[in-house]
């Protein structure tokens, strides 16, 4: 018998091999194997992946196409994910969560999420993963404005100039409570005038001066970006990807602007984990690993959102759609894991000085 | 004695849906709302007397319910007698559109009027074309308390008009005719006559739009984020927040229970009890 093992061993690998093949060639090792596992499952669920946001519909088509395999999505928001995962702990429903990276060390601390190491972590930078994978990022974005040409003549360069009364009831931001973009925006007006996170007062300083200007149109909770391409916001704080996606595929082209504000702005990282306990583990790991591999990475890019991957080589027909590297160097990376922890800090002392809420 | 047991039979399927549906899940709201990080507390309960945005919200939330249920109703009433009153294919039709209101959710209300009111509404450019208004000033009330009384009254008043109609219908018209025959005059009638038969419906009807808007959350989550501080919206923060406070939404949803519940229960005892007479 055993004299038989070697040779059904080598039939076996060939078999494998032959699978490979028709299935083209891995993009990373171990994938066919995965792949083979995760199509006894039920599917994906994919935490917060709405398909408007991020270019998340590319990649659901990319890896429909690729695996046959269906991903069911919602779109929780970053918060409310974390929540959701912590309600259903007992009773996982959801394979993968996507969030506001500061969410995904709050998911981690809370133990719902399984760690795991997906194709080409290494790659990542050490700040911008979980040592034992319960969170890595997979693209990030930077806060910028973007400016409906239609409703508003002059163009603002910085955070400065938006509190001029030619920009009254123009400005439209997300909840810092509720949103990762909106807490990113409180981060970003803090660096702007040169505060830190020990003193993010500065920032919301600036936000509640805004607010008192008469130039916030309204604090959003949602549907935004719709909101911005029907023409309702003249002035839009907001990621980079968003103003991307407006002029290049919703096609509002040179009718509107993008500005990185001249005092500067930060660059936020999206993290993403797999579930503990999960209903689909194989499927899951099979979605994480195409998320962070070069054709997910690329569907990133295509989308007009930043891939995590240090050095990836962006599409040239993309590369000169972006504004040049010469602004993005006003863009400052933040010690996200240290920005969770003063995150109630902040939604509390921004909802009190600007809102008036106590 | 027998027979009587077999009818009580028959409210079991009521019993069971209202137990499963509303009384399981509030008894589940109520119960989170009464630990704080694992210890049982009535400190979620206290925080709302302590700070402002709770006494506030609440605040809001009643007065811009019973605002728009007394303007709900005081137009509605009227509309309701005109439908009453029209015949054959107009009433019919009438009454169709009437009811399509009800069958939006809020979301869709909410971007309706954002489509004919907003900056590049069908109504604001018509406007700006016209009057020259400025698009971005005159948009901006929409977005405020006023869009919500606006856009409330659109799905309160057709729940006026259709709880008003069945009364109409119903009403015994001969009793108007006889106080008329004993000279009676209009205000009289009105008064002695016509309201005590119709306070029923119009008290079922008014409190019906209170509940409502205390309760309507698509609408504002469209159309004014956080700017209006209502009840539901307050909820909606501490459930999707950053940093997520459940068992203190749990306690608001139980305060906005109790206290729809109280104002609709204090408000037909104290109007229901002279019509009695």
């Amino acid at each position: 018998m055993k004299k038989y093992a070697g040779k059904v061993a080598l039939a076996l690998a060939a078999v494998l091999l032959l699978a490979g093949a028709c299935l083209g060639e891995e993009l990373y090792p171990g994938e066919n194997a995965l792949a083979e596992a995760a199509k006894k499952e039920k599917g994906i669920n994919s935490y917060d992946t709405g398909p408007t946001w991020a270019n998340w519909q590319a990649l659901f088509d990319g890896f429909e196409k690729r695996y046959g395999i269906q991903i069911t999505w919602n779109d929780l928001g970053s918060g409310a994910t974390v929540v959701r995962l912590d309600k259903e702990r007992n009773n996982p429903q959801g394979d993968t969560a996507y969030y506001f990276m500061p969410s995904g060390d709050a998911a981690r601390e809370k133990g719902v999420t399984e760690p795991f190491k997906p194709a080409n972590f290494d790659l990542i930078p050490a700040e911008l993963k979980d040592p034992d994978g319960n969170w890595f990022c997979i693209h990030k974005a930077t806060v910028v404005f973007v400016i409906n040409k239609n409703l508003v003549k002059e163009t603002p360069k910085g955070w400065q100039e938006l509190l001029s009364p030619k920009y009254s009831k123009s400005v439209v931001y997300l909840d810092p409570r509720t949103a990762g973009i909106g807490y990113a925006i409180v981060i970003a007006t803090t660096y702007a005038h040169g505060g830190d996170l020990d003193n993010l007062g500065k920032g919301i300083d600036y936000l509640a001066e805004l607010q008192k200007s008469g130039n916030v149109r309204m604090i959003e909770k949602t549907t935004e970006f719709d909101k911005f391409v029907k023409g309702e916001i003249p002035i839009w704080i907001t990621y980079d990807m968003n103003a991307y996606r407006a002029r290049y595929i919703a096609g509002l082209g040179d009718a509107i602007d993008i500005v990185i504000p001249e005092e500067g702005t930060i660059t936020a990282p999206y993290a993403i984990s797999l579930v503990k306990g999960g209903p689909n583990p194989n499927a899951g790991k099979l979605w994480l690993n195409y998320i962070l591999s070069s054709e997910g990475q690329g569907l990133f890019a295509r989308g007009f959102v930043r891939p995590i991957l240090p050095g990836f080589k962006m599409p040239e027909d993309v590369a000169d759609k972006f504004l040049p590297d010469s602004e993005y160097a006003r863009a400052k990376d933040v010690d996200w894991v240290k920005a969770q922890q003063v995150q109630k800090e902040a939604a509390d002392l921004w909802g009190g000085k600007v809102l008036g809420e106590n | 004695m027998e027979r009587r047991s077999g009818t009580w039979l028959l409210l079991l399927p009521l019993a069971a849906v209202l137990g499963v549906f509303l009384l399981w899940p509030l008894g589940l709201v109520l119960w989170e709302s009464l630990f704080v990080e694992g210890r049982f507390s009535f400190e979620n309960y206290l925080s709302l007397f302590v700070r402002k945005l709770y006494r506030e919200s609440l605040g809001t939330s009643l007065i811009l319910s019973a605002g728009t249920a007394v303007l709900g109703t005081a137009v509605g009433l009227p509309l309701s007698y005109f439908i009453h009153k029209s015949r054959g294919r107009g009433k019919s039709v009438l009454l169709a559109l009437t009811a399509v209101p009800l069958t939006l959710s809020g979301l869709v209300v909410g971007f309706a009027f954002i489509v004919l009111l907003g900056t590049s509404g069908f109504i604001t450019i018509i406007l700006r074309e016209l009057i020259g208004i400025n698009p971005l000033e005159f948009s901006a009330f929409l977005f405020t308390w006023r869009g919500l009384v606006v856009a409330y009254l659109y799905f309160l008043i057709p729940r006026m008009i259709l709880t008003m109609t069945a009364a109409w219908s119903n009403a015994n018209w001969s009793l108007v005719e006889a106080a008329v025959s004993l000279g009676a005059g209009p205000a009289t009638v009105l008064r002695k006559v016509l309201f005590p038969m119709l306070a029923p419906a119009i008290l079922a009807g008014s409190s019906l739009l209170f509940a409502v808007s205390m309760g309507a959350f698509g609408t504002a989550f469209a159309l004014t984020g956080t700017a209006v501080k209502i009840l539901p919206l307050v909820i909606y923060t501490h459930v999707s927040e950053l940093s997520a406070d459940i068992a203190k939404a749990d306690a608001l949803a139980i305060v906005l229970t109790v206290v729809t519940t109280a104002v609709i229960m204090a408000y037909e005892k104290f109007f229901a009890s002279p019509s009695k007479v």
